[in-house]
C-alpha cells in the first residue's frame, strides 16, 4: 500500500497549495472541504480512526459549512470587500522561499526523530483496565487526561459566548433575504435523512467506549443533523433562548464537574473515579459531554442565542 | 521508527509550509482563516506520525491532542468567522444606512 500512501499524501500537498492559491475564494474553500476529506483518508491509513471520524465531521463538515456560509454573508453584503488580491510579486517570492526553507527544515527534524522508548502512552495502555474502558483514545480523553477535556469543553464554551456576543447570525430568520425555492428535496433530506444522521451520531458517542467514536465525533455528527434541518428549513435560529437551552449548553462541563467533585470525599482527588462505577460514570459523562458539544457548534454555525423548531 | 521514509511526513512539512505561504501572502481574513487550519492540520499530522512511529502501536496520548486540537480549532475559527462577518459587514454598514434591523 506504499503507493496508495504516496499518491495520498501527493494529493494532500497539491489540494493544501491548490486551496491556498485558488484565483476565487469559493473555489479554495470547497477545495479545503477536500484536502480535509483526504487528511481523513490518510489519518484512518495511519492506524488513528477517530481523529479520521473526527476530521470528517468536524474539520471538513462543520467548518467546511461555516466557511461556505460566511463567503455566502460576505458575498451578499460587500462583495468587493476586503482585498482578495494577491501580495506583489516580491514578497510572494519571498514568502516561497520562506516557507520552502520552513518546510524542508520540518522534513528533517521529523525524518531525524528519534523515537524514545518511554512515553507516556505505553502507561496508559498498560493501565487501561483500570480505566474502566476498552479504547485507549477515549480512556486518555475522559479519565487519564480529563482535565484536559473539561478546559476543552470550556474553550468550546467561550467560543460560542464570544460569537453570540459578536451577533453576527448566519441563520437568523428562515426566509430572510432567501430567494431559493422550497425543493423537493428538502423534505426527504429532513425526513428521511435526518433520523439515520441522528442514529450515527448517537452510535458513535456508544461507541467510543470500544471501538472509534466518541463524544466529539458524535456530537460533530448530531450537529451537522441540526444543519440539515436548519438548511431545511426545519429549524431557525431564534434570539432569545430558553432555561433548558441554556442548561443543555453547559450540561458536559457541569456533568463534568459535579461528578468529579461529588465524589472527591472518597477518591481524595478531583475527577477521580472508583473503578465499580467508572464506566457508568464515564458513558453518563461522555452522553452529556455530546449534548453540549452538538448544540454549541449548531450554535456557532447559526450565531444565534438558541434554535426553534418551524411551526408548519 | 519506520526504515522506508513515510510518504506522509513529506505531505506534513508540505502542509505546514503552504499554510505558512497563504498566511503570509494573503490579506483577505477568510483566507488567511484557512491558511491557519492548513497549517494546523500540518501539526496533527506531524503528531499523528509520530504518534505511530513510537514502538508498540500508535500512542493514544497524541492522538487524544490532536482530539483536542481539531476542537479547539474549529471552535476559535469559528469565533475569527463571527468576527470576520461582523466587521465586514459592519464596515458595509457605515457606508450606507441599514435598511432592516
Amino acid at each position: 500500500m506504499t503507493l496508495f500512501d504516496s499518491v495520498l499524501a501527493l494529493l494532500i500537498a497539491i489540494l493544501a497549495w491548490r486551496s491556498v492559491t485558488a484565483p476565487d475564494l469559493y473555489r479554495g474553500i470547497v477545495l479545503f472541504i477536500t484536502l480535509g476529506l483526504m487528511l481523513a483518508l490518510s489519518w484512518a491509513r495511519l492506524d488513528a480512526p477517530d481523529l479520521a471520524l473526527a476530521e470528517a465531521a468536524i474539520g471538513a463538515g462543520l467548518l467546511g459549512i461555516l466557511l461556505l456560509s460566511t463567503w455566502r454573508v460576505l458575498q451578499r453584503a460587500a462583495p468587493r470587500q476586503g482585498s482578495d488580491e494577491p501580495a506583489s510579486y516580491a514578497v510572494r517570492w519571498l514568502a516561497v522561499v520562506g516557507s520552502t526553507v520552513f518546510g524542508g527544515t520540518v522534513a528533517v527534524a521529523l525524518y531525524g526523530l528519534q523515537v524514545g522508548s518511554d512515553r507516556a502512552g505505553a502507561e496508559a495502555l498498560a493501565s487501561l483496565d483500570l480505566a474502566g474502558i476498552d479504547q485507549p483514545v477515549t480512556a486518555v480523553l475522559l479519565n487519564f487526561r480529563s482535565y484536559d477535556t473539561l478546559l476543552e469543553m470550556g474553550v468550546l464554551l467561550m467560543a460560542l459566548i464570544g460569537a453570540l456576543l459578536i451577533r453576527s447570525p448566519l441563520a437568523y430568520e428562515p426566509w430572510h433575504g432567501d430567494t431559493a425555492v422550497e425543493s423537493p428535496l428538502m423534505s426527504v433530506l429532513a425526513k428521511v435523512f435526518t433520523p439515520i444522521v441522528v442514529l450515527v451520531g448517537i452510535f458513535l458517542v456508544w461507541a467510543g467506549a470500544y471501538g472509534p467514536g466518541g463524544a466529539f465525533q458524535g456530537g460533530a455528527v448530531l450537529a451537522g443533523a441540526g444543519v440539515l434541518l436548519l438548511l431545511c428549513r426545519r429549524l431557525y435560529g431564534d434570539a432569545d433562548a430558553t432555561l433548558l437551552l441554556r442548561g443543555l449548553l453547559v450540561l458536559g462541563v457541569t456533568a463534568f464537574i459535579v461528578i468529579g467533585l461529588l465524589l472527591m470525599p472518597w477518591q481524595g482527588a478531583f475527577l477521580a473515579y472508583p473503578p465499580g462505577l467508572v464506566y457508568v460514570l464515564l458513558v453518563v459523562i461522555e452522553f452529556s459531554l455530546a449534548v453540549s458539544i452538538a448544540l454549541s457548534l449548531l450554535l456557532l454555525f447559526t450565531g444565534t442565542h438558541a434554535v426553534r423548531a418551524v411551526r408548519s | 521508527m519506520s526504515s522506508i521514509p513515510d510518504p506522509f511526513g513529506l505531505a506534513a512539512a508540505a502542509l505546514l509550509a503552504v499554510g505558512f505561504y497563504g498566511f503570509v501572502t494573503h490579506r483577505h481574513p477568510l483566507r488567511r482563516l484557512l491558511a491557519i487550519n492548513i497549517f494546523g492540520n500540518g501539526v496533527f499530522m506531524t503528531l499523528i506520525l509520530v504518534a505511530r512511529w513510537m514502538p508498540g502501536g500508535p500512542d493514544p496520548i497524541p492522538h487524544a491532542m490532536v482530539l483536542t486540537g481539531i476542537v479547539i480549532a474549529v471552535s476559535a475559527t469559528a469565533f475569527g468567522l463571527a468576527l470576520v462577518r461582523r466587521s465586514m459587514t459592519q464596515e458595509d454598514g457605515d457606508r450606507r444606512e441599514p435598511d432592516d434591523d
